[in-house]
């Protein structure tokens, strides 16, 4: 019985001592969860700032004006947003999400990047060669943005004993690619409190 | 000698304890990894990393990261080198906030039981080698961030080091180090090199103020380049007040002659880093108990006694009755190495580096600036093992005596410090017109003799700017 009751405590001790050593734990967590572990621009900034930009843009006059004037919605090229800030923050995820939103507000037709036209000739070369004639596509009939978005991320960080405010702003222009007349500005703003325990355990 | 059973017993438990104390080793720090340096004068990067990777985890997490990202960029691995440096950043940061435990615990063993927390001026040179990492990989906008990490970094960091410290003529000494110089003028070239001229001039100007204000730290005069930065950034974007008020405080700022470094809308920057840092060494004091000091209410008013006690010379009429053997920190010396300037040629100019920044004299001065804290906190722990032997030894004489060898055995000073860091680091620059061009790099020793030349092969567009930065191991 005692040997039996020994056994038992040692194959527990044994199990709690390996759940103990597994130091890393992994979970799944919905995408649109918050979750703040280090206080930088993260991603759910980055959706943030992106709404409320492609939001503030769509509902301004511009767009209406423009559909008035040539009868069909505009072209929009996401440009390049620059990085400001004293934290390395992934501008292309913030350009990405700018796209999605635009696109998902049917206010806009946004075409693509230089990056990405590059591929695409490549591709439609290809067609050329290699694609039935009644597939393949053809060359000079790409859509010319009317317009660029651009714009540079900011912050100003201040911190005293522990306690840090971070705030970021984004500063966004839709410039009209033909005259170089900026047709909206805006901006949005992002404001943290960073706190840190003086002691642990 | 004959033991009675007790007194067998009771040493016999605390041999385990002794054993323990012992294999923790005496060598300090810096004994254990100068090892480091003579792979990297061997340009050994592998196994240089290896060593590190050998004695990784442990409450100097930090410093193996440092070293970790150091190498990985002399290696040439710039993506890993951030990496690292980015873990070492983050740690940083999670270590402001301060384990109980291990405080209690270097009050009991010693002050390597607590996480290294890295100094000021070491955390500051992080972004500097991030910089030019990002330069390496092609990155302009990541080094522009770095830029304008660089100078904050080293605040932030010296605002945590004045949060360790009591004494206010410590917490003064511990401002000065506050501000650098060499960091404010590296910023301010990256962000001319971007067209940033409003963020170059600011960052010219608080290098001029951090240089005049830090003569005393580094022992170094104001860059006469920089003068020159100012004059041209200065004039040409709408400072010339600040410039003029500059040239009449301070004159001494734009007291270059012409420039050395050719002409050209393009601008070489140069940074030679050289030597060893001077490292952290242990020194161990005997200092007096003497016989009328039971009057101390507190060990704390007793230890702060002790500091003032660690001046050698004492009278013979007064009656000592223990030595407390205690080991604290002192500087080591730099290693200045053979090469101490370079001079960098194209087939139209050359100029010569000029001192830029001194690490040794930052590292002297920090400790300067935590050495009355450090004491205290040596003296308060020694009386710690104090108070344990004296009650051990009213129980049994031999565990007291043993205990009195555990507090001796684990008494080891705090000497840890990021050990690959360069002594000295100086700035070349030169002025060339657009196109390639094929530049010689003489690595000067003190009188001016050639110690070895490279060339490197530079592509230089018109306004651009190319920064460089090589380490003289030997």
């Amino acid at each position: 019985m005692r040997t039996r009751r020994f056994k038992l405590t040692a194959v527990t001790v044994a199990l709690v001592a390996l759940a103990a050593c597994s130091s890393t734990t992994v979970t799944r967590v919905p995408t649109d969860e918050t979750i703040d572990l280090s206080g930088r621009w993260n991603d759910t900034d980055s959706q943030t700032a992106a709404q409320d930009l492609v939001d503030q843009s769509t509902a301004t006059p511009w767009v209406d004006e423009f559909m008035m004037e040539h009868g069909q919605k505009p072209a929009v090229i996401i440009g390049t947003l620059r990085n400001k800030t004293s934290e390395h923050i992934a501008t292309k995820t913030l350009v990405a999400d700018l796209e999605r939103s635009f696109i998902n507000s049917g206010r806009v037709t946004v075409v693509a990047s230089a990056e990405e036209r590059d591929e695409l000739r490549t591709e439609r070369e290809d067609q050329q060669r290699f694609a039935s004639e009644e597939s393949m596509k053809a060359w000079g009939l790409e859509k010319g943005a009317d317009f660029m978005l651009i714009g540079e991320i900011n912050s100003q960080f201040d911190s005293e004993d522990g306690k840090e405010v971070k705030y970021y702003q984004v500063d966004s222009y839709l410039v009209d690619l033909e005259t170089n007349v900026k047709v909206w500005a805006g901006f949005t703003k992002i404001k943290k409190f960073v706190g840190r325990k003086k002691y642990k355990p | 000698m004959r033991w009675s059973a007790s007194i067998r017993t009771g040493a016999a438990r605390l041999v385990p304890a002794i054993a323990l104390v012992a294999a923790a080793g005496c060598a300090t720090y810096v004994a254990s990894n100068l090892e480091l340096r003579t792979l990297l004068e061997a340009q050994d990067y592998q196994d240089a990393l290896a060593r590190i990777e050998a004695r990784a985890g442990g409450r100097d997490r930090l410093l193996e990261l440092l070293q970790r990202g150091h190498v990985l960029h002399y290696a040439g691995r710039y993506d890993e080198s951030n990496v690292a440096f980015q873990q070492a950043e983050d740690l940083a940061g999670e270590l402001y906030t301060r384990s109980v435990s291990q405080q209690a615990a270097s009050l009991i063993v010693n002050d390597l039981t607590i996480d290294y927390r890295g100094k000021p001026f070491e955390l500051a040179m992080v972004p500097f080698y991030r910089a030019f990492n990002y330069l390496s990989l092609g990155d302009n906008d990541a080094a522009q961030v770095e830029a304008r990490k660089a100078t904050v970094a080293l605040a932030d960091a010296v605002e945590a080091t004045i949060r360790e410290i009591d004494r206010p003529e410590d917490r003064a000494a511990a401002r000065k180090l506050q501000d650098s110089g060499f960091l404010h003028w590296f910023s301010g070239m990256l962000f001319e090199s971007d067209g940033a001229f409003n963020d170059a001039f600011v960052a010219y100007r608080n290098a001029a103020r951090a240089y005049l204000a830090g003569v005393d730290l580094t022992g170094l005069a104001p860059p006469t380049d920089l003068g020159r930065d100012l004059e041209r950034v200065g004039l040409a974007y709408g400072f010339r007040d600040e410039v003029d008020a500059l040239r009449s405080t301070s004159p001494e700022l734009f007291a270059g002659t012409e420039p050395e470094g050719g002409d050209g809308s393009g601008e070489v920057v140069f940074v030679l880093e050289s030597g060893w840092i001077a490292p952290r060494d242990q020194v161990i004091l005997n200092v007096p108990i003497l016989s009328f000091d039971r009057r101390y209410s507190s060990n704390e008013d007793w230890a702060r006694e002790l500091v003032n006690r660690t001046s050698p010379g004492w009278s013979t009429d007064v009656d000592i009755e223990y030595w407390l053997t205690v080991a604290v920190p002192k500087m080591g010396q730099p290693v200045r190495g053979p090469v101490t300037e370079i001079r960098l040629s194209s087939a139209r100019s050359a100029a010569t580096s000029r001192p830029a920044d001194d690490l040794s004299r930052r590292a002297a001065a920090t400790l300067d600036a935590e050495r009355g804290q450090i004491l205290f906190k040596t003296f308060t722990r020694a009386l710690v093992k104090y108070a344990a032997t004296e009650a051990a030894s009213r129980e049994d004489a031999t565990v007291g005596a043993v205990v009195n060898l555990l507090g001796a055995l684990s008494e080891r000073a705090d000497t840890r410090c990021w050990l690959t860091l360069p002594n000295r680091l100086s700035v070349a620059r030169l002025h060339l017109p657009p196109g390639r061009h094929e530049l010689q790099v003489d690595y000067l020793d003190a009188t001016g003799r050639v110690v070895h030349s490279e060339t490197e092969v530079v592509e230089i567009a018109d306004g651009g700017w190319i920064f460089l930065n090589r380490r003289a191991f030997s």
